[in-house]
């Protein structure tokens, strides 16, 4: 690199190097799943940051995705909120799983999206809790902006499902997440840090 | 040596205190002690018939209204009281002015028919007053021939032992004197001959002692009006530590609180503060009456603020795991204040755990509730991670069943049969499938009339 870029770099705080960011270790949590592992800049999922996940409807494999790190988290006694959950989380599966249904909560779905905003800040900010699952569609950036500055506050990492793609949204991670005959095929639309977007199929557990 | 007046607590350091104030009213220097009783025998009639409750609280704002005679008062319910009038003679100048004034005041301010009889022990001073005797026995040596003339319905017993007692031809007490004590415990019961020898005086008579109930109330006037809930956090933050101070030293806890919000005309705003846990944490106590205040909209600008508690709990709640050191036992404990702020503003209701519940009925193997305890086990794993909460019928063609697109077969069909006991019975074969478009779903076939496929849950 030349010195005259090198000074510009220095000089000017809205640029920086690419490779600064990339050279990162990897510390992401561990997903669980090897080939979804691989794809994610940090080896796993974003320690506290917002992660979007976009399906084009619920329940197309995205919660098996998170199955392992809601295992994990239990496993520690730290508690998983799941915020305005679209259906009824079942008790039955979840136990299947190994997860703690003890350290589980849901919030809502009847409550007003001002109130599901507040509550999901409050729990960031609390730093009481292990993992946030946030089903709300429509959410501006600037709120998203306001989600990660919380959970990277409260180093609480918070999952936003969403049915539809917002644009240069300030997420750490925005992974599309679509049944396929293989299984489950993510595909990373945004990552931070990641120089190039890759997909991986994950088989479907059991 | 002085006999004991009573044991008014478990707790030495009360016992402590009473000694002290009769220490101090000269109750055990010399001076006697003497028991007041009052009994209203239409107590019931008098303030509101058939309400118990009414009755029991109008006895308890008399006992609070004795307190001023003395440090001792006592309540018997139905309808008496008691109170050591002996300490408090020299303080009104003679057990005359106690008398008359509690017959005035029960008379004019209460408007109560009353008895009252005063005796050295408790048990004489209750028997006399409840058999409708106005009478003063200073002398413990008098009481024998005071109470002989009393009918035996003064005694605590049962219908049984009075027709035995009458069949014995004993009416009055005076008969039960002539009789020897030992044989009378041996055939009526030990607890009859306690009760005269407490009456004489012979024995101790442990009372409980009547306490007014705790209540915290405090209050912010302002010299200017506030119209800013910002600006008001200060006054609430005051009269919080005012209340948490009170806890502390009354060594209590409480679960619900009040502030009320006074302005120039209009009517008072009340925010009721409700805690899932007894607490007595400041910090805690306050960050609950911030998020109540935001929620609440205030009419105009404030001119005073007061807080008020009025139930208490002496229990500190805390629950430790037996097995610490793990160091992983204390972060589940560390959410139930921020679980205690969001039901604060979203409500109780909002919240809800997720648990199992043994039933084969898929829709009744997971019920949500505000306990905490997994069930057992469910059966296998071919279960959805989301269960709709109904059932969605779904189109069937002649090709297959639809959802969002064609649905594949995966596994089934497992047959649940039950429930026929309650009226909510089912027949159906569950398949797990695979859609294109919706990935893989839980549907069922159902068998009982229709013969419909419905959709049941989401794999996720």
């Amino acid at each position: 690199m030349n010195n005259s870029l090198r000074e510009l770099i220095r000089n000017n705080p809205h640029l920086w190097s690419g490779d600064e960011v990339c050279q990162g270790k990897p510390d992401g949590i561990p997903t669980g799943h090897a080939s979804l592992d691989a794809i994610l800049p940090g080896g796993g999922w974003p320690k506290n940051a917002v992660v979007e996940m976009i399906t084009p409807h619920w329940g197309t494999g995205e919660l098996q995705l998170l199955l392992p790190l809601m295992k994990s988290m239990t496993r520690r006694r730290r508690w998983i909120l799941w915020v305005c959950p679209p259906y009824i989380p079942y008790a039955p599966a979840l136990v299947n799983a190994d997860i703690d249904i003890n350290f589980l909560m849901t919030i809502g779905p009847n409550i007003s999206c001002r109130d599901a905003l507040w509550t999901i800040e409050k729990a960031l900010q609390s730093q009481r809790c292990g993992l946030l699952m946030v089903w709300l569609n429509h959410l501006p950036n600037g709120v998203i902006r306001r989600l990660q500055l919380a959970a990277d506050a409260g180093k609480t990492p918070c999952v936003l499902f969403r049915n539809q793609r917002g644009k240069n949204s300030p997420a750490a991670l925005q992974l599309q997440v679509k049944h396929s005959d293989q299984g489950i095929h993510a595909r990373v639309l945004k990552a931070r840090g990641a120089h190039q977007y890759h997909s991986a199929d994950i088989p479907y557990p059991g | 040596m002085p006999r004991p007046i009573s044991a008014l607590s478990f707790r030495d350091s009360l016992l402590y205190r009473e000694e002290e104030a009769c220490n101090k009213t000269g109750t055990s220097t010399g001076q006697q002690a003497l028991w007041l009783a009052v009994c209203l025998p239409r107590l019931a009639l008098e303030v509101h018939p058939h309400n118990e409750i009414a009755r029991e609280k109008r006895l308890e704002a008399l006992a609070a209204w004795a307190l001023q005679f003395s440090p001792l008062v006592s309540l018997h319910p139905p309808c008496s009281f008691l109170l050591e009038a002996g300490g408090s003679i020299n303080y009104f100048g003679g057990l005359a002015a106690i008398r008359d004034t509690i017959a005035r005041e029960l008379t004019e301010r209460w408007k109560h028919v009353f008895y009252q009889a005063t005796t050295p022990t408790p048990t004489a001073s209750l028997m006399l007053a409840r058999a409708g005797c106005n009478l003063l026995v200073e002398r413990g040596a008098d009481l024998r021939s005071v109470l002989g003339p009393l009918g035996i319905e003064v005694l605590p017993l049962d219908d049984k032992r009075r027709q035995q007692l009458n069949k014995t031809g004993v009416r009055i007490l005076r008969d039960l004197w002539r009789l020897p004590s030992g044989e009378l415990a041996r055939r009526f019961g030990t607890d009859l001959v306690t009760h005269l020898d407490q009456a004489l005086g012979k024995l101790p008579d442990p009372l409980n002692a009547y306490r007014i109930p705790p209540r915290f109330f405090d209050t912010r006037e302002f010299s200017f009006e506030i119209g800013e809930q910002q600006s008001l956090l200060p006054a609430v933050h005051e009269l919080v530590t005012g209340l948490c101070d009170f806890l502390q030293k009354q060594d209590l806890y409480t679960m619900d609180y009040q502030v009320h919000f006074y302005y120039r005309e209009d009517p008072v705003t009340v925010l009721h503060i409700g805690l899932r846990q007894p607490i007595r944490q400041p910090g805690y106590l306050m960050l609950l009456a911030e998020t109540k205040l935001s929620r609440t909209k205030l009419a105009t600008a404030v001119v005073r603020v007061t807080l008020t508690a009025e139930r208490f709990y002496r229990v500190a709640p805390r629950t430790r795991c037996l097995f610490s050191g793990s160091g992983l036992e204390q972060e589940d404990q560390d959410i139930a204040p921020l679980l205690e702020q969001l039901s604060t503003r979203l409500g109780a209701a909002a919240l809800e755990s997720i648990t199992t519940h043994a039933d084969h009925r898929p829709e009744y193997a997971c019920r949500a509730g505000v306990s905490v305890s997994a069930g057992p086990a469910p059966p296998d794993n071919r279960r959805p991670l989301w269960l709709l909460p109904k059932p969605r019928e779904l189109l069937n063609k002649d090709d297959g069943i639809y959802y969002r697109s064609r649905i594949h077969f995966l596994m089934g069909p497992e047959r649940i049969v039950t429930g026929w006991w309650d009226n909510h019975g089912i027949h159906r074969d569950y398949y797990v499938g695979t859609d294109d478009i919706a990935g893989r779903v839980w549907i069922y076939h159902d068998l009982t009339t229709r013969q419909k496929w419905y959709l049941h849950g989401l794999f996720g």
